[in-house]
């Protein structure tokens, strides 16, 4: 029952780019990709699938009764699933009170890590929530941030914990139970193929070239803009200009102002360095 | 021992708890269903899984959430229910007034749907969709606009013997969260929370309580999106059908206990006689005023 494949990423790093293309990997009849009109939100925050499998509301339900089940959610899935199934999801890795991994290992065949200097997520982040800049860069140092963390309404997702930047890339590298793979969302766009060729394998997909060839060319980012601009896309926050918004993985060097950059590495230099993000010497020179 | 005997959805329920979601009956009718606390036996081997928590086999189903209770529902006449150290009659109830009520409705070949319900002097409406669609609050709305309510959250369809569809009065409570309480201006001070840790309020509905069924007239399936206009859109042909699948209860269970074929025709059935009506509003503002003044348009045409 190993058929999970987690799609892992803090928000706004990459993950629907990937599951897009994934999808026109996946797709049989190698027809056109259509961002509307494929399954991409197979969610690991869905809370109608959770409410399917489990039998009772999870509106009915705390964030701590509901993290119970989650594991017992996803290894459902995972015996159901007759071929690999792509999860997206955004919470940071933890176990619950009952000291079960809320992602179980014995359902996954694969946890894809995808990570992007904060610095890129920053804006795009800002421009998904609806939030200044300056805001966005605060709610990313924010160890209790969560997704439909509310306990006043109802929302279409449960609860997830996310954390900050950091804690979020820490929760998934660190934990020992799911080897992970990890993707630099710099490099999907440095280098492509290779990169989601790597994904592939990494994900237990076969590897044909041809295909290849054909999603990365319906799922180039150019192309998936187009394709909001023209028919709109349906995970596009209500209040955000657009989902797919610039791409471009420097194009922080021109939306952040110094200080911006400066209050980021203070808070997270250390895991930016980690990734390669950051020389010492550029952590060393923002310190002093 | 009548205060025991509660009417919902048509059927008279001898419970063995008291449950001030239902309205009680003073009666010494017999029951039509029997809910008692006993032991569950464990399933037969033959027995299917129905995600972790449900086993299911022809004519029965058990449900058991760790720490509140076993549930088995059977013959579409009696529950039993195995209570477990620690649970408390608010969970119980939860478990037994969702799940239990909604698997026992199937085994006796009424429609489960995941609404709620109002009547109008065209019939009832339906308000159907996933949870935090929006049902309960649009509920409420229509509440305050005079409308008499038959059902929230759970609402069971009953084809007569012609094959027409009624909607039968389920529970005589709403539940509304903090937001969706200031939305209306209701006063949130004094109620019962559904949890204690939930800022999710129990509000009784006595006062404007649907006496008895109503023939079913239209559904409105809810649903957010991320455009800034509320748009109504009739369904036609198999997206009628596709949507009261999709929208009922315990649908899991359904072709395990070996029910699905009679579903299937309950379901055509319905979606041949009512309007099945898909209502799109802004995600993040709900418009109530808005929304409700289109829905009731629509059903006054």
């Amino acid at each position: 029952m190993k058929t999970l494949v987690w799609l892992a990423s803090y928000p706004k790093s990459g993950n629907t780019w990937v599951r897009l293309f994934l999808t026109a990997y996946c797709a049989h009849d190698h027809c056109e990709l259509d961002i509307n009109d494929i399954d991409v939100s197979l969610h690991a925050g869905n809370r109608d699938l959770f409410d399917r499998v489990i039998g009772l509301e999870a509106s009915e339900l705390t964030p701590a009764e509901i993290d119970r089940y989650r594991p017992a959610v996803y290894r459902q899935l995972a015996i159901e699933a007759e071929e690999p199934l792509f999860l997206k999801v955004h919470d940071c890795w933890r176990h619950n009170a009952d000291d079960a991994a809320i992602f179980p290992g014995e359902a996954t065949a694969a946890a894809i890590y995808i990570v992007r200097d904060p610095r890129g997520v920053a804006p795009s982040f800002a421009s998904h929530y609806n939030l200044s800049l300056d805001a966005a860069i605060e709610r990313m140092a924010k160890v209790e941030f969560g997704i439909a963390a509310r306990t006043d309404r109802l929302s279409s997702q449960i609860h997830q914990r996310i954390g900050s930047w950091s804690q979020h890339v820490t929760s998934w590298l660190d934990q020992g139970e799911l080897p992970i793979h990890l993707v630099r969302y710099e490099d999907l766009h440095a280098a492509p193929e290779e990169t989601f060729a790597r994904i592939l394998q990494a994900a237990g997909l076969a590897m044909e070239p041809d295909r290849l060839a054909a999603a990365l060319a319906s799922s180039r980012f150019e192309r998936l803009q187009a394709q909001e601009v023209q028919t709109g896309f349906k995970e596009r926050r209500a209040g955000s200009p657009a989902f797919f918004r610039r791409g471009q993985a420097e194009s922080w060097r021109e939306e952040l102002t110094e200080a911006q950059v400066e209050r980021i590495i203070a808070v997270h230099g250390s895991v930016m360095q980690r990734l390669g993000y950051l020389a010492p010497e550029e952590r060393n020179a923002d310190a002093n | 021992m009548s205060v025991s005997l509660h009417s919902a959805f048509g059927l008279l329920w001898h419970m063995p708890l008291d449950c001030p979601e239902l309205r009680p009956i003073s009666s010494n009718a017999k029951p039509d269903v029997v809910v008692h606390y006993g032991i569950v036996p464990p399933a037969a081997a033959s027995a299917l899984a129905a995600g972790p928590l449900r086993q299911v086999a022809p004519g029965e189903a058990r449900f058991g959430l760790p720490s509140v209770a076993r549930l088995l529902v059977r013959g579409g006449d009696e529950i039993v229910i195995e209570r477990q150290p620690g649970g408390d009659d608010e969970m119980v109830r939860l478990l037994l007034i969702g799940t239990g009520m909604a698997l026992l409705l199937h085994q006796r070949g009424l429609l489960p749907l995941h609404a709620s319900a109002i009547v109008t002097p065209h019939g009832a409406m339906l308000f159907m969709g996933h949870s935090g669609a929006g049902k309960s609050t649009l509920l409420n709305e229509f509440l305050r606009r005079g409308y008499l309510m038959l059902a929230e959250d759970l609402a069971a369809v009953r084809l007569d013997r012609e094959g027409v569809a009624w909607v039968e009065p389920g529970v005589r409570t709403t539940k509304l969260w903090a937001d969706s309480a200031a939305a209306l201006g209701q006063p949130t001070a004094g109620l019962t929370r559904v949890r204690p840790e939930l800022e999710k309020f129990v509000i009784p509905v006595d006062s404007a309580l649907a006496p008895a069924a109503a023939k079913l007239a239209a559904i409105y399936v809810l649903s957010a999106h991320n455009e800034p206009a509320i748009v109504l859109e009739e369904n036609r042909d198999v997206r009628k059908f596709n949507a009261l699948l999709d929208h009922t209860w315990q649908k899991l269970v359904v072709k395990r206990m070996g029910l699905h074929g009679a579903h299937f025709q309950r379901a055509v059935a319905v979606a041949n006689q009512a309007r099945i009506v898909r209502v799109r509003r802004p995600e993040g503002e709900f418009r109530l005023a808005e929304l409700a003044n289109a829905v009731e348009a629509d059903f006054s045409q």
